[in-house]
């Protein structure tokens, strides 16, 4: 099934239901090896149901999933044995991981500096969440998985993530696949990203595509009755008196061109960041 | 992967073994005081076997009953740490099996529950033998020793299926009492044929017949059953 030679994880009209209720629809999508992939969406999107279904934890009642290599996962709650200390922990995972990779673990601890001997219920929520980063790369896995890296991170402890991901992307093999519900923190590292919203894929790009076909128009028409027609590109339009705020999303520089033909008083291109263009992307689906 | 998850069980669990295991000691070492002084007559009749001292007098029956007790905790606690969101998915996203998570535990408890009573007995042997007290010493004490686990570790099982399908500890631990009423009206209606408790506490049972070795086969088929069920629930819906 796998295309391609670096193709890291592939899935083919995945879908997930649990107790008749549908949790994923035909979510196809492919992370290449080297890319760092953002799946992006609101609070119950299925984020962490599609996560946890490349991981293996969910089961897939609908389509393939085929993965490449090793995977590591990093689960939102961040659950760790509180009672245990650094060491304890570090034992039990050294014990259970066949392709633990000690001297990783030491330089990485050494790196987010967290003493051995602490509890780990003792760790601060930043810390505990950089152990168990640490604790899945000391497994060497190809494809890390972390469902929502930056959520209760302090900004230093953002920064070390931040250089223990790159780190891990260095050699250009591995994989990165990050489930988030704001893109801002993660976006100067991704390379393509997704959106569900309601359990279906409905963007699957890269950040430079997305950022090249959204953007907004105001235009203040010179005759008031101007009507804008239901071009393929426009998919929002809202009206604050004579000026008109249109949302496109494909063919940007066409409907641009046809807009900028209509007589108007003032006429501005609004371009938008990936964040912006993330929003948009939601609120195109509640206009849908 | 098996040997490190059974040593974590271990840590995580030994208090299940020290407390009762210190509970049933002092039982053990105040036994012959109590028969010597509060029951002379007792004492003095020599119809016990060592079991019956043990497990089946007025003090021993309350030290099995406690043992229910201890393994209504054991059971209603089967998933440990695990129960809580996101600790499960730890160990499952390093590739361990939920299989070998349950079956670590169940393997751990059931071996806490052997070593309770085996260090229980041995320190009572000593204790009695150092009192004394005379009694039948027999083939029964192994057999009742047997029983007496054999019945714990279903009351374990029971009470640890009925927590993992209420997804509550104590709803499993109140539940799990029902183990003991169903083996009471077993115990009334079959005359102790089939229940656990007669032979975990009638010695002479084994004097007349030797081992029962119907009913044992009757409860580790059981037992396996149970093991089979609680598996497929915690597989499915955990």
């Amino acid at each position: 099934m796998l295309k391609a030679r670096n193709v890291a994880v592939a899935l083919e009209e995945i879908g997930i239901q649990k107790k008749g209720r549908t949790i994923l629809k035909d979510i196809s999508l492919e992370v290449y090896e080297g890319e760092v992939f953002a799946l992006l969406g609101l609070e119950g999107s299925g984020k962490t149901n599609l996560l946890k279904a490349i991981m293996g934890l969910n089961q897939i009642t609908e389509g393939i999933k085929a993965v490449s290599s090793q995977l590591g996962y990093v689960s939102e709650t961040r659950a760790l044995y509180d009672r245990m200390t650094v060491s304890e922990i570090e034992a039990l995972c050294k014990g259970l991981s066949r392709e633990w990779n000690q001297s990783l673990f030491s330089e990485l601890l050494n790196k987010i500096m967290i003493d051995g001997k602490s509890i780990v219920g003792s760790l601060s929520k930043s810390k505990k969440s950089l152990l168990y980063i640490t604790l899945t790369l000391a497994t060497n896995p190809r494809i890390l998985l972390i469902d929502e890296p930056m959520e209760g991170l302090d900004d230093l402890t953002k920064e070390t993530l931040m250089s223990l991901l790159l780190s891990f992307m260095e050699d250009g093999k591995n994989s990165l696949i990050l489930a988030s519900r704001t893109i801002v923190e993660i976006a100067g590292i991704i390379d393509r990203f997704g959106v569900l919203n309601k359990g279906k894929l409905i963007y699957n790009g890269s950040v430079d595509d997305a950022i090249a076909n959204y953007c907004r128009v105001r235009i203040v028409p010179k005759k008031l009755d101007v009507e804008i027609p239901n071009l393929n590109g426009i998919y929002g339009l809202e009206r604050d008196g004579r000026s008109i705020l249109v949302r496109i999303n494909q063919d940007k520089e066409e409907i641009i061109d046809y807009l900028r033909k209509i007589p108007h008083d003032f006429f501005d291109v609004i371009p938008l960041g990936i964040n912006d263009v993330y929003k948009e992307m939601l609120r195109e689906e509640m206009y849908l | 992967m098996m040997l490190t998850l059974l040593k974590k069980e271990l840590k995580e669990r030994r208090w299940y073994f020290v407390i009762p295991s210190g509970f049933l000691l002092v039982a053990a070492l105040s036994l012959p005081y109590m028969y010597r002084n509060l029951f002379p007559i007792l004492y003095l009749s020599n119809n016990f076997t060592f079991a019956d001292f043990v497990w089946g007098s007025w003090w021993g029956q309350p030290v099995w009953q406690m043992g229910y007790v201890f393994v209504f905790f054991l059971g209603s606690n089967i998933l440990g740490k695990e129960r809580e969101s996101g600790i499960l998915e730890f160990l499952l996203s390093r590739n361990i099996s939920k299989g070998k998570v349950l079956a670590s535990k169940i393997i751990v408890d059931l071996s806490i529950i052997a070593a309770v009573i085996v260090l229980t007995t041995i320190v009572m042997l000593i204790s009695v033998n150092y009192s004394s007290i005379e009694y039948n010493n027999n083939y029964s004490n192994l057999n009742v020793a047997i029983f007496l686990w054999i019945a714990l570790c279903g009351a374990y099982l029971f009470c640890g299926l009925l927590t993992l399908l209420t997804r509550a500890r104590w709803k499993g631990f109140t539940l799990g009492l029902l183990w003991v009423v169903i083996d009471l009206i077993i115990y009334t209606y079959s005359q102790g044929t089939f229940s656990l408790t007669r032979y975990m506490i009638d010695s002479s049972i084994y004097m007349n017949n030797g081992f029962p070795l119907i009913p044992a086969i009757v409860v580790v088929v059981a037992g396996g059953g149970i093991i089979k069920l609680t598996y497929d629930i915690f597989s499915k819906y955990y």
